[in-house]
């Protein structure tokens, strides 16, 4: 009888044993999951284009877990996107990055775009030592230096996009010498000014006046009034957004305005074009991509992430592809350094050689500009609207920021 | 010489939209002697269910921004009859339903329509010559055309209707109004339906003219305010001229200083006469 319940007692826990044993062994291999900060505008003036890019960094968070996640040390990490608003406003800025390292912990912040936005969600990031990684810098000192090791420049930005808007004006309009120049009132136009009259002296052309519009600004007519006052040959848009391009080009040409007009950032052209009119755009480009995706010249990425916001959220919006470049950032560094520490992170960031964007094959670059080796450097696009109102991708250009 | 006359016609211009967007506010206001903050998220509503009309339904586009104000119309009477009857003798109540009706409107907007850029279709595209040297759009012709007509005809319909005269008493003195026989409830509905309408054309002519966004009304109610404080209060025809002064700051001043420069002057303009003439250069003393 005691026999009997020995052996029925160690038979009990043998079988609890087995039954325990797949479930352990799940437990040591279930990945563990990665939280990455996103810092993006989804309330006021700045959502129409941060909430695409929020967009962006999900759909590449699902496709990097698909592809089995990130591995570090031997451990398989699952990415989860933690997403605070910066409500387009500094103190919004400020209480979303916050949140996002004192409240989620994150290690990795990515977005996002407006100067004053940056600089605000930099005065928590940086002494925190939580990587930041930025859509979009309008070059104002104070978003990027020696005191910002942690920032990141992602992608091209307004200083990657003003000498090639100029090349290809001159090559392809030889007759323009001077051009005025629209950007926003947003503590960044009198860099920008500068930074342009330099560019443009290299080249030989004029650069006749400097118009600044408020974020607010409802009719661009009295701005344009005032940048077409000068008689340029050309109209050069420095920064901005479609809600406000599309408008501006749209008051040029009702204004009698013939000339070419360019925008020097990444502003969507087919957005220009539905709020220009078609029939008025061209001649007009920018440094925003074709949404072709039969067009040889649109890199694989590029045309995977059109797919996938399509398949998604039924529409793509370029600045998808922001957000699919970010988080490519993040895998890329992450499986480079195999460490979650912060300093060494960055470290290996600006010690990267070559790193992959969804734009093509990149560098690091930024230190003799900033004081900090944190620009990944790639290529922007000439993208042109023509006179019945499509888009053509013309072709790549390689910059370097020093 | 170019410039000037572009900046005279854009001051003219300026102050037709400008009278479109705050002509519904100054109604509520002068009637109901309620600050709807909510009438530029209506306006911005106005100019998105036009785009709907337009897009979804193909309507042409003047029948989209007529089917818009009739669809708003009938937004804001229900808005009176449910809500702002029932606040409507508590001010702080009024103004944080204003403020909660805002964020609901400009979430809404973004959560169906989404923040895909959206232009709603011209009513009358093309350029028009003016003076040999000077062309525009056509759309912004018409809108001038409108504003003066809508600031016409609800000025007429104040001042030689019956309703106009029922709401002329319901803004002296509700009681008495009612004392008298007046249905001061329906009298506020159809003030509420008007301003609602009145604001969806606005926002299906600027929807075209410039682009639509969730925060379109924002800027525009600044301005409708600023106007109903110069005209003074109870006065649609002094919107006319509120309207010129506000127009022409915005049109002149930006040529020449900065771009929030024309704020700035065009409040203390506001802040100058609120302190000399309480009531508004045409307002009545009270």
């Amino acid at each position: 009888m005691r026999t009997k319940k020995v052996v029925s007692g160690v038979a009990i826990f043998l079988a609890l044993a087995l039954l325990a044993v797949p479930s352990m062994v799940s437990a040591q291999k279930a990945p563990q999951t990665l939280k990455i900060g996103v810092h993006a505008a989804l309330t006021g003036f700045a959502s129409a284009a941060e909430i695409h890019q929020r967009d962006g960094v999900l759909l590449t968070v699902d496709y990097v877990n698909q592809k089995g996640g990130v591995t570090v040390k031997g451990e398989k990490y699952l990415l989860e996107a933690v997403v605070e608003d910066n409500k387009s406003t500094a103190e919004g800025s400020k209480a979303a990055a916050e949140k996002l390292v004192y409240d989620h912990k994150v290690k990795f912040i990515l977005g996002a775009t407006i100067p004053y936005i940056n600089i605000a969600a930099g005065q928590v990031t940086e002494p925190a030592k939580v990587i930041r990684l930025l859509n979009y810098m309008c070059d104002t000192p104070e978003e990027m230096n020696t005191k910002t090791p942690y920032t990141f420049l992602t992608g091209p930005a307004i200083r990657a996009g003003i000498g090639p808007s100029m090349d290809y004006m001159t090559q392809k309009f030889p007759h323009v010498k001077t051009y005025s120049m629209i950007t926003p009132q947003d503590g960044a136009e009198g860099i920008l000014g500068a930074l342009c009259e330099k560019e443009a002296a290299k080249r030989g052309l004029k650069q006749t006046i400097v118009v600044a519009w408020p974020h607010d600004t409802t009719d661009f007519y009295p701005k344009v009034t005032q940048a077409l006052s000068t008689k340029p040959d050309a109209i050069l848009l420095v920064n901005g957004y479609e809600q406000a391009t599309g408008p501006i080009i749209k008051a040029a040409r009702e204004m009698g305005f013939k000339g070419p007009a360019a925008m020097a950032n990444y502003d969507d052209p087919y957005d220009i074009a539905t709020l220009a009119g078609k029939e008025f755009t061209a001649p007009f480009w920018t440094h925003g991509w074709s949404r072709d995706v039969n067009d040889p010249q649109l890199t694989p990425d590029m045309k995977e992430v059109i797919k996938r916001a399509q398949a998604k959220f039924g529409k793509f919006h370029q600045w998808n592809l922001w957000g699919w470049n970010e988080v490519n950032m993040v895998v890329q560094v992450l499986q480079k350094a195999q460490s979650f520490d912060t300093a060494v992170l960055a470290d290996t960031f600006r010690k990267m050689n070559k790193i992959e964007t969804v734009w093509g094959p990149g560098h690091m670059g930024g230190e003799k500009t900033y004081g900090v080796k944190n620009v990944v450097c790639s290529r922007v696009a000439i993208t042109e609207v023509l006179p019945d109102g499509s888009v053509k991708h013309v072709k790549w250009i390689d910059y370097d920021i020093p | 010489m170019e410039v000037l006359t572009q900046t005279i016609v854009n001051g003219i211009v300026l102050a037709s939209i400008y009278i479109l967007v705050a002509l519904g506010f100054a109604l509520i206001f002068s009637v109901m002697q309620v600050l709807n903050f909510a009438h530029g998220a209506i306006y911005m509503a106005g100019a998105y269910v036009c785009y709907f009309w337009g897009t979804t339904f193909g309507l042409p586009p003047w029948a989209a921004i007529v089917m818009s104000a009739v669809v708003l119309a009938v937004f804001g009477m229900l808005l009176e009859r449910f809500c702002f009857r029932i606040l409507e003798k508590d001010f702080n109540r009024t103004l944080m339903f204003a403020l909660a009706l805002i964020v609901m409107l400009q979430t809404a907007a973004d959560v169906t329509v989404g923040a895909y850029v959206k232009r709603v279709p011209s009513v009358l595209p093309g350029l028009i010559r003016i003076g040999g040297s000077i062309t525009m759009s056509k759309e912004r012709i018409i809108a001038c055309v409108i504003a003066v007509f809508l600031l016409l005809a609800v000025t007429l319909l104040i001042k030689k209707t019956l309703l106009g005269r029922q709401m002329r008493g319901v803004a002296q003195d509700r009681d008495a109004a009612s004392l008298h026989g007046i249905n001061v409830h329906r009298i506020a509905g159809i003030a509420f339906g008007l301003s609602a309408g009145l604001a969806a054309v606005a926002g299906g002519l600027m929807g075209s003219i410039i682009s639509l966004n969730t925060y379109m009304g924002d800027a525009m109610l600044v301005k409708a305010i600023t106007l109903v404080i110069i005209a003074g209060m109870g006065s649609l025809g002094g919107l006319l001229v509120s309207g010129l002064i506000v127009g022409f700051i915005d049109a002149v001043l930006p040529i020449f200083i900065g771009g929030a420069g024309s704020e700035v002057v065009a409040f203390a303009c506001a802040i100058v006469i609120l302190l000399i003439r309480p009531s508004g250069l045409f307002g009545q003393e009270t």
